[in-house]
């Protein structure tokens, strides 16, 4: 399928007739069995499935040793220290990091897998070290880091010795001295802060030679063959596929080389900006060469990541902060989706539904990839969610500034503030990097109402198919049946729902511990998201590659994406203050305080 | 490849054949969109990063390794480390 995400493509099964009687239009679709792996939305949900079935085998046998002896003797301190102090002592804090250290893609294979499909590296002036480092140039990174590491280390273990020792003499006191209690606490929240400098400082250490090129060449191939399947299945030549393959993902690669550009990661702009940058370029400039338009399959790419997509979506990390949660990231997300979308077709009149509903979906969700799933599922034109794209980019990188210093100088408490970071910036990463910036709990708010919101793309993305099916893309006057609603369905959004529900029922079956390991922190993060990373990175590059700019430019017409955008941000920025307040300080004070 | 109408050729050649100014020029301007990139990413921002506020979380960023650019939160470590802290605080909350 051609690049548009809009269903008026010709192999759309969809036809239009003319009632008798009547000269309404009235678009029938319809559906064959052939569609199971005729059709882009199926074949996604089948090459999706096949790598999380692949996850799942690979990871599932090889649980890493020890594990649950591991989880069950930090369990058992986190018990007897909660019940020994009244506050969060050393020991408790220590037993939480022992229970983050296991996880499976740390087994030998899951390295491997890392290894072949990473992006390439860091750089900073000379992108070639984003590909090759040698042995003389990993030495001079390791020389510099090991000195800060060194300083941070020793600053960490006096923090621990003073933490240590606040801890004991509040101890000698059976914890009843209120002022003793309260300096452990001051002295353990400075050594936890110590603690995470030394251990990023530490992270940077471990730099050795490089040479990614081999691995990307052979992920290259790995992902032509892949892909080609469902090429082949289409009708679409496999001489011609294979040699246009190449040219997207050596243009997707240096999108991944750009998002790793030392200034360029401090903004957070990351590959999805790149790739449509680079696409652009190439196509408005010297134009996309014909013989590239055969790997040109934004849809196919797009859902198939969704497809996987839909197994981060994990319903049993929705509670992870309680109610207040619940209510920041759940009930004002849909208000403001829902009100931002009436305002842009009442008040600011834009013509195309699907513009409208993809920002408001990208600004009040979590970005880019809230704009990925909705594009989809409602099929927004590709000029569409690149707006929407550039627009959440551009935003994301102000607020992660503006936010956080915003926050310290009114001295805002750091549970709200990273509340409301967590509810309104739009990307993941820069909620991580605004709240690690104001401090620890600033940070454990903000990323996991932004994890809990995360989870929010699933429902979304299908009640915007639905609705889309049902309401929009039907003619004025058409009734429309359950089976048109069926036969007009974004089926690939079933795989996405699925996907999701599955990975739940083994999410909650395993407890929420162990899944940790062995799915959050193998079969996705050492897998399945390293993957689906690849797959909408060749989908933007693709999108950049087929779109010109006058079409892009008449899209932007009257600025009003951008009005839209700043409305519905601005009553996002209240509602969620206004809601996170009311929740963790009025109604919840008793979870806050256990934060 | 894309073609302009400007040149002089049929319909049926325009498929196949390019002015060679016509492609010299689309060529000028792919090296002046790379140049105006290199300009944005070499000059441009990092010296708005200069900016006392927007300098402080960048360096921040830049030390902690935070993945700012994530766009979910399995592509960012410190979601896990928060999920692991905040169910521990709620389920082993030191004074119950």
């Amino acid at each position: 399928m051609p690049a548009d995400m809009s269903p008026t493509e010709p192999d759309e099964i969809v036809r239009q007739e003319i009632n008798e009687g009547t000269d309404v239009v009235v678009e029938r679709a319809t559906s064959q069995w052939s569609d199971l792996w005729k059709k882009e939305d199926y074949l996604a949900i089948w090459l999706g499935f096949i790598i999380l079935i692949v996850g799942l085998l690979i990871y599932l046998p090889r649980a890493p040793k020890g594990m649950n002896e591991k989880i069950a003797e930090a369990n058992s301190i986190l018990k007897r220290e909660a019940e020994r102090a009244p506050f969060k002592t050393v020991a408790w804090y220590k037993a939480t990091d022992a229970k983050r250290k296991p996880k499976a893609m740390d087994e030998p294979l899951g390295k491997t897998i890392t290894t072949f499909t990473n992006k390439p590296h860091g750089w900073t002036s000379n992108p070639l070290q984003a590909f090759i480092l040698n042995a003389e140039q990993a030495e001079v990174r390791k020389a510099k880091a090991a000195l800060k590491y060194e300083e941070a280390k020793a600053k960490k273990e006096a923090a621990l010795a003073r933490a240590a020792g606040a801890e004991l003499a509040a101890e000698s006191a059976n914890f009843e001295s209120h002022q003793l209690n309260e300096g452990a606490t001051a002295a353990i929240d400075d050594w936890r802060q110590a603690n995470r400098q030394a251990s990023d400082a530490r992270k940077k250490t471990s730099v050795k030679p490089y040479n990614q090129f081999p691995y990307l060449a052979g992920l290259m191939v790995v992902l032509a063959v892949f892909f080609s399947v469902g090429i082949k299945l289409m009708g679409c030549s496999l001489k011609k596929f294979f040699p246009a393959f190449v040219f997207v993902f050596i243009v997707a690669v240096l999108a991944y080389m750009m998002e790793g550009q030392a200034t360029m990661k401090e903004y957070g702009f990351g590959y999805a900006l790149w790739a449509i940058i680079f696409g652009l370029i190439i196509s408005n400039t010297v134009g996309t060469p014909r013989w590239v338009m055969p790997a040109v399959q934004v849809e196919y790419y797009i859902k198939t990541g969704l497809v996987l997509l839909g197994a981060e979506i994990l319903f049993g990390k929705i509670l992870a902060i309680g109610i207040p949660g619940i209510f920041v990231a759940w009930i004002v997300t849909p208000i403001v989706l829902v009100s931002t979308f009436i305002f842009g077709q009442k008040v600011l009149k834009i013509t195309s539904k699907t513009l409208n509903i993809t920002i408001s979906a990208d600004m009040s969700v979590c970005g880019v990839s809230a704009a990925i799933a909705t594009a989809a599922a409602c099929r927004a034109k590709k000029e569409e969610l690149t707006l929407s794209v550039g627009l959440s980019m551009m935003f994301t990188a102000i607020m992660m500034v503006v936010m956080p210093t915003f926050i310290k100088a009114v001295g805002m408490p750091h549970v709200l503030g990273g509340a409301w970071m967590g509810g309104t910036i739009d990307a993941t990463g820069a909620v991580a990097a605004a709240g690690a910036f104001l401090s620890d709990r600033a940070l454990y708010v903000a990323a996991t109402v932004k994890m809990i919101q995360n989870m929010l793309i699933g429902v979304i993305a299908f009640c915007v198919a639905v609705y889309w099916c049902a309401r929009v893309e039907c003619a004025p006057g058409q009734r429309v049946r359950a089976m048109e609603i069926w036969h007009r369905f974004p089926k690939f959004v079933l795989g996405f729902i699925a996907a999701s529900i599955i990975f739940s029922l083994f999410y909650e079956s395993m407890g929420n511990d162990v899944a940790d390991v062995m799915l959050d922190q193998g079969v996705l993060r050492g897998f399945a998201t390293l993957l689906r990373d690849w797959f909408f990175c060749l989908a933007f590059t693709s999108i950049g590659l087929a779109t010109n700019f006058r079409e892009l430019a008449h899209h932007f017409k009257g600025g009003k994406p951008l009005i839209l955008y700043v409305c519905g941000q601005s009553f996002n920025l209240i509602l969620t203050l206004t809601m996170a307040y009311i929740m963790f300080y009025k109604v919840f004070p008793q979870i806050t305080a256990k934060i | 490849m894309r073609v302009r109408p400007n040149c002089n050729t049929t319909d049926g050649e325009l498929e196949r054949k390019v002015c060679p100014s016509t492609v010299a020029r689309r060529w000028a301007r792919l090296f002046l969109s790379l140049f105006v990139l290199w300009v944005f990413v070499f000059v441009v921002a990092p010296l708005v990063q200069q900016l006392p506020p927007i300098k402080q979380i960048a360096t921040f960023v830049r030390e902690s390794g935070i993945n700012a650019s994530a766009l979910y939160y399995t592509g960012v470590e410190e979601t896990a480390h928060a999920e692991t802290y905040l169910r521990n605080a709620t389920e082993y909350s030191p004074g119950g």
